[in-house]
């Protein structure tokens, strides 16, 4: 629990700090915090709702992650082919990946769950 | 020997994929209801025997209340097909089962019935006494699965069987519905069996039809009938009755298993159908997919942009300079500063084919519906507007699934307002030179807009022509599944492959075209034909601050809206010699007009295709009409509000 909670801060400090300056995509990092939070919320209901977030939320914060990664990749291969300067690489978008790589652990593992059938209630 | 098959069964079963595996067709599947609109053809040889299969829109019931649901009623009821095959999915066979009992009550021609996804159902725990249902419906019964392939040859097998060997499938179904129907039945019968011109019909499913109050049988016999009388609850008691057996049928040969209560795709939905969270993961998936458009295919594109500069540089160096002038400006300047948005186009339609195939877009109507109804806007015009994101074309097709045909010409006219995806090179290049990093974002902006102005434009067109309360929208929600990558693939190419060959039929003539308008009379564009023309319709876009080249792309463009970009390429090309698209328009107009400019692409004027489209769905040429003007007043006044607002900010 005190994973997730370090994932949505970090998640809504991204988003509220406007990553690259750019609005809509900070709009989008702090959407997927939303997606966490909310489920905190939800788990008194019943646990597999809650889990329903973190699956949800951690297949966000891959695709974020991953459009993150192909972006850099292509800012490093762009320089070679048409000889601009290389970008550097910032430690937003190294952490954005690393939580990218978590939220998709945390929806494997959210998947395992909810295919379990433990909680039949939701 | 030759047979023929309709397939038919409930929307979003797997029909259209089995039909694609029995025929190897690529007709496009979808994860959502009412894919299929219309019949499709295709054959199979098996055995050395032919098979014709016949795809009919997906229905739930025999009721025919909307165009679809009618092209798959006339087929079982009046085809000519031999067999009808019906498909149900494994893990929701009630539906199924319920369609399979009209139709055996509707026809007495052999019926197979297909049970697919047979693999989901295994993994769910499911067991399905194939031989129990057979007997008690004397019906023969397939497993299939569209995705792994398997009953793929039982199925032709049993087609070839049930065609040669007919007393395997005589049957007289006949359903009781209780003393007080089946007396009422019988006296319907009796009156229609004294008119001749219903003999070629099952009597007693007319006179269900009628107790059912089937606006089409009404209407026919109620001349016939018209001092019987009819109990108030008839129809529920008739689907009660049917209910009844459906239930009998799934207790006694279909063991469930408790397994999996809330699945993983009620988890999912869970989230995805969020009161609060809904609408903003729409709005974020249709934001990632622009971006990713955007920005994933830039570096592919500027290398087919590349290649299309050293091509035409080639031909430039050729005499006599009209024919270097045609080649390397008209056709290579014109469709390769087309052909350069290949990436950009194939990138979009493989993610929707994603997200279509997932599942999600029953999750987004159903999550916008709510929206939509508060609007009184049906949430069935939502199907159709995603779809409008790949062509207006299929859109237009796709609200045939309506009932209320004014609630269907009010979507109809409104649709051409959604940005399809001949407006993104457009989009593309306009935002590429204006707005930098920025450039995802105005694209995006541009297609949300135009979400809005589809949406104010049914409320208006509501207001004027459907003062009535939507009809109600109920949409399955599909299982989630995993796309294929041949699914993805077929999806991507089959959607892709209308942009190159447009590029290669209309944009090409097109391209040919302006540059003999351009290089016409004297070989100076700037008193060419072409520029006579931009220059003559330029004035009323003085305020917008268009030149004459853009209000001739503009001209251009109503053929297809790829050619504005074309067109101004072949424009640029002509003048300077190279195509040095972006400086010029950067240096002709400003980053203001250049988004009037996108706004006004968007809404302008819908191609020759869906104009053609509207009229052949209307049965009216007047609607076309209507159309061309109706979206070039909204189209010129929303980018007049784009400069005015733009310009009064700025200052």
């Amino acid at each position: 629990m005190g994973v997730l909670i370090l994932f949505v801060f970090l998640l809504m400090l991204f988003g509220l700090l406007g990553f690259e300056r750019d609005l809509l995509f900070s709009l989008v990092i702090l959407l997927n915090s939303l997606i966490y939070l909310t489920g905190l919320e939800d788990i008194k209901k019943g646990l597999k709702r809650g889990i329903a977030h973190t699956f949800v939320g951690g297949i966000f914060s891959g695709i974020i992650a991953l459009y993150i990664a192909f972006k850099k990749l292509v800012d490093l291969l762009y320089p070679l082919i048409y000889h601009t300067p290389i970008e550097k690489l910032r430690i937003e978008d190294i952490v954005l990946i690393l939580l990218g790589i978590v939220g998709v652990y945390s929806t494997f593992i959210s998947y395992r769950y909810l295919r379990k059938g433990e909680d039949k209630n939701g | 020997m030759k047979v023929d098959v309709a397939i038919c069964g409930n929307p979003n079963v797997g029909k259209t994929s089995l039909f694609n595996l029995l025929t190897g067709s690529r007709q496009r599947v979808g994860n959502w209801p009412g894919v299929t609109v219309t019949k499709k053809e295709g054959y199979k040889y098996w055995k050395g025997h032919e098979i014709r299969f016949v795809d009919l829109p997906g229905t739930y019931t025999l009721g025919a209340r909307s165009l679809d649901e009618k092209i798959a009623r006339d087929a079982i009821v009046n085809g000519d097909e031999d067999i009808i095959v019906i498909i149900s999915d494994s893990l929701s066979m009630e539906r199924g089962l319920y369609l399979l009992i009209q139709v055996l009550e509707a026809t007495a021609k052999p019926v197979i019935f297909v049970i697919n996804a047979i693999d989901e159902a295994k993994r769910a725990g499911i067991v399905i006494d194939k031989l129990g249902l057979e007997r008690a419906l004397n019906v023969p019964v397939v497993f299939t699965s569209a995705l792994t392939g398997e009953g793929i040859e039982e199925l032709c097998d049993k087609i070839l069987e049930v065609y040669s060997k007919p007393s395997i499938n005589q049957r007289s179904f006949i359903l009781r519905y209780g003393v007080e129907i089946e007396e009422i039945l019988q006296k319907i019968t009796y009156r229609i069996s004294e008119q001749r011109q219903f003999s070629e019909y099952n009597l007693r499913w007319l006179a269900i039809k009628f107790l059912e109050s089937d606006p089409e049988i009404t209407k026919s016999l109620s001349n016939v009938i018209s001092d019987v009388r009819i109990p108030e609850d008839v129809q529920i008691e008739i689907s009660s009755t049917r209910y009844q057996l459906v239930s009998n049928l799934l207790r006694n040969f279909v063991s469930e298993s408790s397994y999996d209560v809330w699945s993983v795709s009620d988890a999912i939905d869970h989230v995805f159908t969020h009161k609060y969270l809904g609408i903003p993961i729409f709005l974020a998936i249709l934001y990632m997919i622009f971006k990713v458009t955007f920005e994933i295919a830039a570096p592919l594109s500027d290398l087919i942009a590349a290649f299309f500069d050293w091509l035409s540089g080639v031909f430039s160096r050729l005499s006599p300079n009209w024919l270097a002038s045609l080649l390397s400006d008209g056709i290579i300047g014109g469709v390769g500063s087309i052909l350069t948005f290949v990436p950009n186009i194939f990138i979009l339609f493989f993610m929707m084919g994603f997200l279509e195939e997932t599942g999600y877009f029953s999750r987004a109507a159903f999550v916008v519906d709510r929206l939509m109804y508060y609007l009184k806007i049906s949430g069935r015009s939502f199907i159709s507007f995603i779809l409008g994101f790949g062509c207006s074309v299929p859109a237009i097709m796709s609200t045939r699934v309506m009932e209320d045909q004014r609630e269907r010409l009010v979507t109809l006219l409104s649709i051409p307002f959604i940005s399809c995806s001949a407006r993104l090179p457009v989009y593309v290049l306009i935002a590429g030179t204006f707005f930098g990093k920025n450039a995802g974002n105005a694209i995006f902006s541009v297609y949300f807009l135009s979400i809005v102005v589809t949406v104010i434009s049914i409320l208006a067109l509501n207001k004027l022509f459907f003062k009535g309360v939507p009809s109600p929208f109920i949409v399955e929600m599909p299982r989630y599944r995993m796309p294929t990558a041949k699914n993805l693939l077929v999806y991507m190419w089959s959607n892709g492959k209308h942009f190159l060959q447009k590029a290669g039929t209309i944009i090409l003539v097109s391209t040919v075209v302006i540059w003999f308008l351009s290089y016409f009379p004297t070989g100076d564009v700037g008193n060419s034909y072409a520029a006579r023309l931009g220059k003559f319709i330029q004035p009323m876009f003085k305020v917008h601050g268009f030149d004459w080249r853009v209000t001739t792309s503009l001209i251009f463009g109503i053929s297809a809206k790829e050619v504005v970009v074309s067109s101004y390429a072949t424009l640029v090309g002509a003048e300077e010699g190279s195509p040095s698209l972006m400086n010029t328009l950067r240096s002709s107009i400003d980053s203001i007009s250049a988004f009037a400019l996108m706004v006004f692409v968007m809404a302008y004027i819908p191609c020759f295709a869906t104009l053609a489209t509207i009229k052949s769905e209307t049965g009216s040429l007047k609607y076309s009409v209507l159309s061309i003007v109706y979206t070039t007043v909204v189209a010129y006044i929303l980018s007049l509000i784009v400069v005015v607002v733009g310009k009064a900010l700025i200052t």
